[in-house]
């Protein structure tokens, strides 16, 4: 693949998918009442095709742009793992890589609202629902676009 | 190890100092992300707030202001440093903490009036302090799915529950209630100065078990375009 300043193509790829993300996060959440973690997706998705320092680059970006608050929070916490742990697993996943991918995403989501707030969930599940399933639904989308644009030969 | 390790690895190492060390930094790139490009918005949700505490006040001209305890002594003028980026959660960072007597559970108002010589703060109840660091603190807000708010609806002051959410919901309404669409919604819990305004009740209608009547309270701001809020002593 044609590098370009010693990056693969796939890097600056990522990098243009991650903002792009992060400003949905930032700009347009909540979209049509539901509130996508968009990012998190992101970096869920490139985790599967970029290398790990590439990973661990982006998640530190985002950590530095998204925390909220003096301390790193819970939230921001399994947000940087999650992605890095995907990262690292990868290679040892058995399977087709479209398929690991689908079942990453969706247990990188319900892992996200698990370990951060499933007491919120849990009180408020009808409409936490919403937004876990078009969270998925953006992940799923991002993950056919890189997808599609991979040369496996 | 090659040119593009040691290049990540560096800005890596950049990125974990600029994390710990200057994270008003990250603050200021959202904010500028969120509010870069726009025009007057905060001037915006001051109107509407105007518009909410004038409702307020002609409801306040129908009952007995006296028997009514003083709302506020005074107040802390606060900047929003950033937002709570993820989902489940409403809360957002302001710039004062410990260090300036901010406590936990103090009101946080969206403010209508700019004079600095005026010891009351008029404005709409948008939240409350939940967590306290030595110079921020946390707001937990109305929009958040943990919060809940004894309040009253309309001239006739109609008790209602709220309930926090991405649309807020006003809840257990006496079904013989006669709730309008655009009546002012304001606070009735003792733990809250009162009549403050959270906003407009919006559609309502029979809850699902036909019991009590509910409605949705809408707002003519946006909270996540506040740059500056009141926190109440």
């Amino acid at each position: 693949m044609r590098k370009i300043f010693w990056f693969e193509k796939n890097f600056f790829l990522g990098l243009l998918g991650f903002f792009a993300a992060l400003i949905l996060q930032i700009k347009f959440n909540p979209l049509f009442g539901l509130k996508i973690n968009f990012v998190l997706m992101a970096l869920v998705v490139l985790a599967l095709f970029l290398d790990f320092f590439e990973v661990i680059f982006l998640e530190l970006f985002g950590v530095f742009v998204l925390n909220w608050q003096p301390n790193l929070s819970t939230e921001t916490i399994i947000f940087f793992l999650l992605p890095a742990a995907i990262s690292l697993i990868k290679k040892f996943l058995p399977g087709q890589i479209w398929f690991n991918g689908l079942l990453l995403i969706i247990l990188g989501v319900l892992g996200f609202y698990y370990f951060s707030s499933l007491g919120s969930f849990l009180k408020n599940w009808p409409e936490a629902f919403g937004g876990i399933i078009a969270t998925i639904g953006f992940g799923f989308m991002i993950f056919f676009s890189f997808y599609s644009i991979q040369d496996y030969n | 190890m090659n040119k593009r390790r040691w290049l990540l690895l560096s800005l890596i190492i950049i990125l974990i100092f600029l994390v710990f060390l200057k994270p008003d930094l990250g603050w200021k790139i959202r904010g500028f992300i969120n509010r870069g490009l726009e025009g007057d918005v905060e001037g915006m949700n001051r109107l509407a707030a105007e518009n909410e505490n004038l409702k307020v006040q002609l409801v306040l001209l129908d009952q007995v202001k006296e028997q009514i305890p003083e709302s506020s002594s005074g107040y802390i003028s606060a900047f929003v440093f950033t937002y709570y980026p993820f989902s489940l959660k409403d809360k957002f960072l302001i710039d004062v903490g410990t260090n300036q007597q901010i406590k936990i559970g103090q009101p946080v108002v969206l403010p209508i009036n700019k004079k600095l010589d005026s010891k009351n703060a008029e404005g709409i109840l948008i939240g409350r302090i939940s967590t306290v660091f030595d110079n921020s603190a946390l707001v937990q807000t109305i929009f958040d799915k943990d919060w809940n708010l004894k309040v009253k609806i309309g001239k006739k002051g109609e008790p209602s529950l709220l309930k926090g959410g991405s649309t807020p919901k006003l809840t257990v309404i006496n079904k013989e209630a006669k709730i309008a669409d655009g009546d002012v919604v304001y606070n009735a819990d003792p733990n809250f100065p009162f009549f403050y305004a959270l906003g407009e009740a919006a559609d309502p209608k029979f809850s699902s078990d036909q019991v009590f009547k509910e409605a949705d309270l809408s707002f003519a701001y946006d909270l996540s375009r506040i740059t500056i809020v009141y926190v109440l002593k």
